[in-house]
Parts: C-alpha cells; sequence; structure tokens
C-alpha cells in the first residue's frame, strides 16, 4: 500500500512542466493558454509573418492555429526523446492554417499562378548582405502562391510533389512557380541592397 | 547557384525568425477564444433543445399510444376523469313494458346482455338478447308519469355508459313471434357497455334463438359468459358503488320511485353526457319490427373475415447516397468539397397499426473522410524525403430505430413521415500510414515511427465512447406498393448526429435521399 502511494507521488513529482501546461491547456485553463501563447509566439509569429503580406493577415494565422492548438492539445503526445517536439507540433498547425489561409486567399482574388508576372531573372547582385527583416519583407512582397511555395519548399523543406498535393496543383506549376518566385525575390533583395 | 544562395539566404533569415511579443495580440487571441466559446455553447444549448423536442415527442407518443387515445372512443379506464358528476333534474320519463323493458340507453333489461370483449379501441357494440326477453314495447312520453322503481335486473355501470357504441337505424332486434318488438333509432344513440347481468332465477330463456344485434360499428365479438345470476334483493346494497347503478325500469312502479332512484343509487354521478342524450332518446319511438332484415353475425364468424389479411412484419433493404454536411471528424478526417457517402442498410418493420409502424435494423456507411493533410506529418526541412500517403475513408456501422407515421395511404400509394435515432459506430478508425518505400518512418521533429489516426488512439486506449456517436434522424416518403406484399420507396432523410465522435466531439450530420424496398411477410 505504501509503495503504491510512493509509485503515484514519484510519478505526480516526475511531470515536465510542459506536461502540467498541456493539461492545463486541455482543461481550457486561461493562465495556461496565455502561458502557451507568449512562450512560443515569437517563434511562430514569425512562421505566421513568412506565410503572408502584413502583420494583419499573419496574425489572422496566427490566431487559427492557436484555436486549433488549443481545442485539440489533448491529442499531442509527447514524442519522448524530441526536445521541441511541441513547438514542432504546433508549428506544423500553423503552417497548415497558412496553407488554409492561402487557400481561402487564392479563392478570394480567383488568382491563377499561371498567369503570374514575368521575372526577369538576369539583373542583381549584392543582395547577399540583407539582413533578415530585409529577406521577410521581400517575401512578403510575394504573391501569395510564390510565398506560400517559397516557404513551402525553402523554408519547411517539403518536396515539390508533397507542395503540389498540399496547395492542390500539379507539380509542374510548383516547380515553374518557384523559378519565378526566385527570380523575383532576386529583383526586390537586389533593390533593397541598392 | 545565384538561385542557391537566395534558397540559402531566406533559409538563415527566416527559419528561426522570431517577432517579439505584443500583449496586444493575446488580447485579440482571448477575444477570439471567448467567442469561439459562446459559438460552442449555441451549437450546444441549440443540440440539447433539439434532444428535449425529441425526448418530449418520443415520451408523448408512447404516453399518447399506451393510452389508447389514438382510439375515437373515451377508454373506460380513463372516463370518469373526463367526465364532471352533475345531477340529473327534470327528468320525466315513462315507460311501459310489457315483459321486458329496453331502457334509454339501448339496455335490455332482463335480456342476456353480453359484452363484447374491447379490441382496437372499440368497445362492444353487441347486446345479445334472447328472444323472450327481446319483446319490447317501449313507450316515452315528457310527462311526470315517471314509473321507475330500482331492482337489480339492469345493472348499468357508469364507466361503461359513455363508451360510444351505437346503434345504427337498421338495427333489428328479433324476438320469439310472442310480443311485437319495433325499433326505430332516428338518431345514432350511445349504447353503454354492459356489465355481466345476472340472471334472474325462473327466467325463461332459449339459448337456440339467441341472436346477436350489429350495429354499425364493425366490430363484432363473441360475448363472455354471464356470472351467476344473484338475488333480487341483493341489488339494493351493492348496486350504489363506484358510480354505479343498478336500476330496473318497472311498469309496476310507483311516481315515488324516480326519488327513491334517485337516493338509493347515487344516479347523481351519472355524467352529463348522459342526461342530454337521455332525453334525446326519450323523443323517439323505438318500434322494433321483426319483418326487417336482421343483421346477425354468428359467434364464431371471425373477426376479419372478409379483409385483406393485416401483415405487421416486413423486411426492408435500402440504399442511399450521403451528402455530408460536416467537412471534418477530428483532426485527422476530413471529407472533400463535396462528400457524398454510401449506405447500405437491411431493416425490420413493425406494423402496430395502419398508421403506425416501428422499423430497425443495420446499415453500413461509408462517410468518404479521409485522412486530411493535417494529420500527414511531413518531415520538415528535409525535402529530400519521399512519403507516401495512405488515404484511407470512414466506414460506419448504424442501427437505426424509427417510427413511421401515414399521412396519406391508398390502395397503391403511400406518403409517411419518419422520426428517429441513429447510433453509428467507426468500423475502421484505425489507419495506419508509413513511408511508401519502407515499413516504418522516422521523421525528424514530431514523429516517431509509424504510427495510427488519433480515433485508432483512442480506440486503442479503450475509450469506446469516443468511437460511436448518435444521430436524431427526419424524413419524408413517398412509397410504391405492388401486389399483397410489396413496397418500394423512396424517401429523404436529415441526419443530425447530437453526440459527437472522436475527442473533438464532432458531430456528423447527413442528408441522404434513401431508396428501397418493402416485403412484408
Amino acid at each position: 500500500m505504501l509503495n503504491l502511494v510512493l509509485n503515484s507521488t514519484q510519478k505526480a513529482s516526475t511531470l515536465t512542466e510542459e506536461e502540467v501546461l498541456i493539461a492545463a491547456c486541455s482543461r481550457q485553463e486561461s493562465w495556461a493558454q496565455r502561458r502557451l501563447y507568449e512562450a512560443n509566439y515569437s517563434r511562430l509569429m514569425g512562421v505566421a509573418m513568412r506565410y503572408s503580406s502584413n502583420q494583419n493577415d499573419a496574425l489572422d494565422i496566427l490566431h487559427d492555429g492557436y484555436l486549433k492548438i488549443y481545442m485539440n492539445i489533448h491529442k499531442y503526445q509527447n514524442h519522448s526523446n524530441l526536445n521541441d517536439s511541441l513547438f514542432s507540433w504546433m508549428r506544423r498547425i500553423i503552417v497548415n492554417s497558412a496553407i488554409d489561409f492561402y487557400r481561402k486567399e487564392i479563392r478570394q482574388r480567383a488568382e491563377d499562378i499561371e498567369v503570374a508576372q514575368d521575372i526577369n531573372s538576369d539583373d542583381a547582385d549584392g543582395y547577399d548582405k540583407c539582413k533578415a527583416e530585409d529577406v521577410l519583407t521581400a517575401i512578403q512582397e510575394l504573391s501569395p502562391s510564390y510565398r506560400t511555395i517559397f516557404n513551402l519548399h525553402i523554408v519547411e523543406g517539403f518536396s515539390h510533389k508533397e507542395i503540389a498535393d498540399m496547395v492542390g496543383i500539379a507539380e509542374s506549376t510548383v516547380r515553374a512557380n518557384m523559378v519565378k518566385a526566385r527570380a523575383r525575390m532576386k529583383i526586390i533583395l537586389t533593390k533593397t541592397a541598392v | 547557384m545565384k538561385e542557391n544562395l537566395i534558397d540559402k539566404l531566406a533559409k538563415e533569415a527566416l527559419t528561426d525568425y522570431k517577432i517579439p511579443f505584443k500583449p496586444a495580440h493575446w488580447k485579440l487571441m482571448e477575444a477570439k477564444l471567448k467567442q469561439h466559446k459562446a459559438q460552442h455553447q449555441q451549437s450546444v444549448y441549440f443540440i440539447k433543445g433539439v434532444e428535449f423536442l425529441l425526448m418530449s415527442a418520443t415520451v408523448w407518443t408512447l404516453f399518447y399510444y399506451a393510452n389508447g387515445a389514438f382510439s375515437s372512443q373515451l377508454s373506460p379506464a380513463t372516463e370518469p376523469a373526463l367526465l364532471p358528476n352533475i345531477p340529473i333534474k327534470n327528468l320525466n320519463t315513462t315507460i311501459d313494458k310489457t315483459t321486458n323493458v329496453a331502457n334509454k340507453n339501448g339496455i335490455i333489461n332482463g335480456s342476456k346482455d353480453k359484452i363484447a370483449p374491447k379490441k382496437h379501441g372499440y368497445a362492444a357494440p353487441i347486446a345479445a338478447i334472447s328472444a323472450e326477453e327481446a319483446a319490447v314495447e317501449y313507450k316515452s312520453t315528457t310527462t311526470k308519469n315517471t314509473t321507475i322503481a330500482p331492482t337489480n335486473n339492469i345493472k348499468s355501470s357508469v364507466k361503461n355508459s359513455v363508451s360510444l357504441t351505437t346503434i345504427s337505424s337498421n338495427a333489428a332486434i328479433k324476438n320469439d313471434g310472442k310480443n311485437k318488438v319495433e325499433t326505430e333509432a332516428k338518431t345514432m344513440l350511445p349504447l353503454p357497455s354492459i356489465a355481466p347481468k345476472p340472471k334472474a332465477a325462473g327466467t325463461p330463456s332459449n339459448a337456440a334463438e339467441q341472436l346477436i344485434i350489429a350495429p354499425a360499428a364493425p366490430v363484432i365479438h363473441e360475448a363472455p359468459p354471464l356470472p351467476p345470476a344473484s338475488p333480487p334483493s341483493a341489488a339494493n346494497t351493492d348496486g350504489a358503488q363506484n358510480n354505479d347503478v343498478n336500476a330496473n325500469l318497472n311498469s309496476n312502479s310507483t311516481d315515488n320511485s324516480n326519488n327513491n332512484l334517485q337516493n338509493q343509487y347515487n344516479i347523481e354521478k351519472i355524467p352529463t353526457l348522459i342526461p342530454s342524450l337521455l332525453e334525446q332518446f326519450i323523443d323517439t319511438k323505438l318500434p322494433i319490427n321483426t319483418a326487417m332484415p336482421v343483421a346477425v353475425l354468428g359467434s364464431e364468424q371471425p373477426y376479419d373475415a372478409g379483409k385483406a389479411r393485416f401483415r405487421r412484419w416486413g423486411l426492408q433493404l435500402n440504399l442511399s447516397p450521403d451528402y455530408i454536411l460536416v467537412k471534418q471528424v477530428g483532426r485527422d478526417f476530413e471529407a472533400r468539397q463535396l462528400a457524398v457517402g454510401r449506405s447500405l442498410g437491411l431493416g425490420v418493420v413493425y406494423r402496430a397499426n395502419h398508421t403506425l409502424s416501428f422499423r430497425s435494423g443495420v446499415r453500413l456507411s461509408q462517410k468518404d473522410y479521409t485522412t486530411s493533410s493535417d494529420f500527414v506529418q511531413r518531415p520538415i526541412a528535409i525535402a529530400s524525403t519521399r512519403e507516401a500517403v495512405l488515404r484511407s475513408q470512414l466506414l460506419f456501422s448504424e442501427i437505426p430505430l424509427e417510427i413511421v407515421g401515414n399521412i396519406f395511404q391508398n390502395n397503391d400509394f403511400q406518403i409517411y413521415a419518419t422520426a428517429g435515432t441513429s447510433w453509428y459506430y467507426v468500423l475502421n478508425g484505425a489507419y495506419q500510414w508509413r513511408d511508401g518505400s519502407k515499413t516504418t518512418y522516422t521523421a525528424t521533429n514530431t514523429v516517431a515511427a509509424m504510427q495510427d489516426l488519433s480515433l485508432a488512439k483512442a480506440e486503442q486506449s479503450g475509450n469506446f465512447a469516443l468511437n460511436n456517436y448518435w444521430s436524431a434522424n427526419i424524413g419524408a416518403g413517398f412509397a410504391y406498393r405492388f401486389g399483397k406484399r410489396g413496397s418500394i420507396f423512396v424517401e429523404p432523410t436529415y441526419r443530425y448526429g447530437f453526440k459527437g465522435l472522436g475527442l473533438r466531439n464532432d458531430k456528423i450530420n447527413t442528408c441522404s435521399l434513401v431508396f428501397g424496398g418493402t416485403y412484408y411477410l
């Protein structure tokens, strides 16, 4: 009996701060939600900013994602040896929210990514000295389709085929748009550098 | 090279890009959470309201039909409560009797009255009269020469007196020829069911000449056996209990007998329906014409003789396309833009009567929910890793329980409405996904190895409640009958999930167009 009590006490004490936070968020406790929000805001907002053209859109993406996180955090299972697994899980949800946002935006704007502007990629040098803010600004100036594909491929590391599946376009279109997005980025960064 | 430089620059600059926290943004998030909570509560209240309405409707229906209220007649059991006690006043009646007396409610005095057992809501429309007792000469006036004396020759139960048994104008009583008996009812009159009356000792009877009067009501039954006779003197002591009236309309009675009747047998408790009908009847002469054809049914004649057999049980096969109105179940399954599921079912139908039937069975429903992109965990920052995703559809087993009520029907067509509930269970909540080329897959960030979807996780944890849900069903149907046993039908149905599925408690609503056929056994 005593052993049983001790075991349960040990079990309770071995709960990490993250587990406590997750449990409290599962119970929809406000303090835990705020803490989770604050702890991950800076990095997740950075992710959201990459997928949007302005801060308002980024905030929409972020808050949609957080809403999903709060509603589904009880499903999260810690995969032991991965230190930042909770953040990665949240980041993936934010990325998916960004893709959803992109789909909505595309539907609203009825933009055909195939007829995006043609880019001349001959000029420009010196953009390699641009700051992170400049790169972010350049990405935000891209059209939604270029921006999403560029982010998914370059930053998140998805393959063209995966992006095609996620976004719902042909793989060849993804490839073509990647080339155009790079070219467009080059122009913007060169202008910024100059 | 330039392109690679841009890629490298973007990756370095943006992979771990941070933006400082702004408290104002948390306020916005908080407001959004509150709004979401309010919306969720609204939907919960709506669901609870619908549940309450359904429960109320079910309870009311059960209560209503359990009490036989769908019958056109009042139940004897409920009658005392429904009818107020109003005293009879100014009841001026003269009754001349030759041998026996038929009272105002059609009770044949001194006869071997028989009561048909109640069936399908009808009270007994039968009075079986021995021939020598059926000789009745009945006169009524509105003078005050009332001659009523209480004896026990007629035992009329007030409880049964309002069972709306009727004598039609063509009803006739055949006598034995000793007395001329004529009956002419100008109006449809309530004929109370008659409690088994003891036959007076020494009263002549001829069983062979017993006839059954068949009034307009269609139900004919054999009467139960008569109880043993009781002496006349006992009537004055036991007849006045529980609204029962024992009265003998005797031609030898004096003028004071009316008062005696009221005093001794508590006639004041006779319901208000009776006086008005009595007065109506009093103004009516009832000559009984023996020359008229008598509608006689033998007691052995079956109840449903001449009618088509009422088949109660039937087997039903149905299939339907189901349009899914809820796009996502859990985080892991989502429906397509226009998701149309399929259902195939086998059921049993039980017809309680011509208007109401019940049905149940088993249905298999494929809802066209597939694994969503949200679930599929992709390697982050490893573009070279290929991953094939197994997309699978959710399959449910459904057990419906529905009530079907006819709105209109003739020999060929039937229009009906249905309401009920269904219970669903996910048959294939467990899916595994894996890398297309390997049996196991290890991702860099979030995924440990090959694993199941969250529905499967719930199932594996033994939480049965997470993998089933309930729906309230409502629909209308049109059926075409062919032959004596078959019918085909089409039935638009809406199924509202009022207990959700999975940890997110997602409620699946579907619109179905059910096609099927019924074969009655």
